[in-house]
């Protein structure tokens, strides 16, 4: 029963060999060794990660979040501030909070990112986020010429983030 | 809040980074926040000679990005 929906469905969209394809994708009951990414999250003054074997790293994107997993097309992405989640293969998740940086996601499945600081979300002060997020939600609106007002956003945009992150109402 | 708006203000992508990272380390508990900020820390000086003589001299530090930080304030 289950299969003729499926089949008089994939018929209709006339689309059966991409349903074959994509149906492949399941909740996985174990996660092989081969089918996992490494990465290594490196900041110019130390190093978090070498090699490290991970399922998914999830990154704060320029142009939005996504996650890396095995086999993902390789690109050059730039991050802005934002948290880092690390999906381990014992199950455990792990979040960071990057400044920024690039990501290198590599033809060999292996991932580089690269970041000028980074921090564990705990490390996060609850009152000093909040202190700048009002500090610069109030330069923002204050701002009037250009340049200033870009350097208030970058502010109020990283410490946004850091609020999301850290789990601050905004 | 367009992609590389302070790239359109005249602000380079190696301002824009410090600065992020800059929020980013003022904004840790302590210990860490101090000693990120410590790494942070550094002084250099350019100083231009016009026929042997100085004709001026740039300080270049931690205060002045600081000060870049707070521009609006």
């Amino acid at each position: 029963m289950f299969r003729t929906v499926f089949t008089r469905s994939s018929t209709l969209l006339n689309n059966k060999t991409a349903f074959v394809a994509s149906g492949k994708r399941f909740y996985a009951d174990a996660v092989k060794s081969e089918d996992l990414l490494t990465f290594s999250l490196v900041l110019p003054h130390q190093t978090i990660y070498k090699d490290k074997k991970a399922p998914l790293i999830t990154l704060p994107g320029a142009k939005g979040v996504f996650g890396v997993a095995k086999d993902h097309i390789p690109k050059i992405a730039e991050l802005k501030p934002g948290v880092m989640q690390i999906n381990h293969e014992d199950g455990k998740e792990e979040k960071f909070f990057l400044s920024g940086g690039f990501a290198f996601i590599n033809p060999d499945n292996t991932c580089y990112v690269n970041a000028i600081e980074a921090f564990p979300i705990e490390q996060l002060d609850q009152e000093a986020v909040k202190k700048g997020l009002a500090q610069y939600t109030q330069a923002y609106n204050d701002a009037t010429e250009e340049t200033a007002k870009a350097v208030a956003l970058i502010g109020l945009e990283s410490y946004q983030q850091m609020a999301y992150a850290c789990g601050v109402s905004v | 809040m367009a992609g590389q708006f302070w790239r359109a203000a005249g602000l380079t992508y190696l301002q824009y980074s410090s600065m992020c990272a800059s929020h980013l380390r003022n904004a840790l508990k302590e210990p860490f926040r101090a000693t990120a900020n410590n790494r942070e820390k550094f002084e250099s000086s350019v100083t231009e000679y016009v026929n042997g003589k100085e004709s001026s001299t740039l300080t270049l530090d931690t205060a002045l990005l600081q000060k870049q930080l707070k521009l609006t304030k």
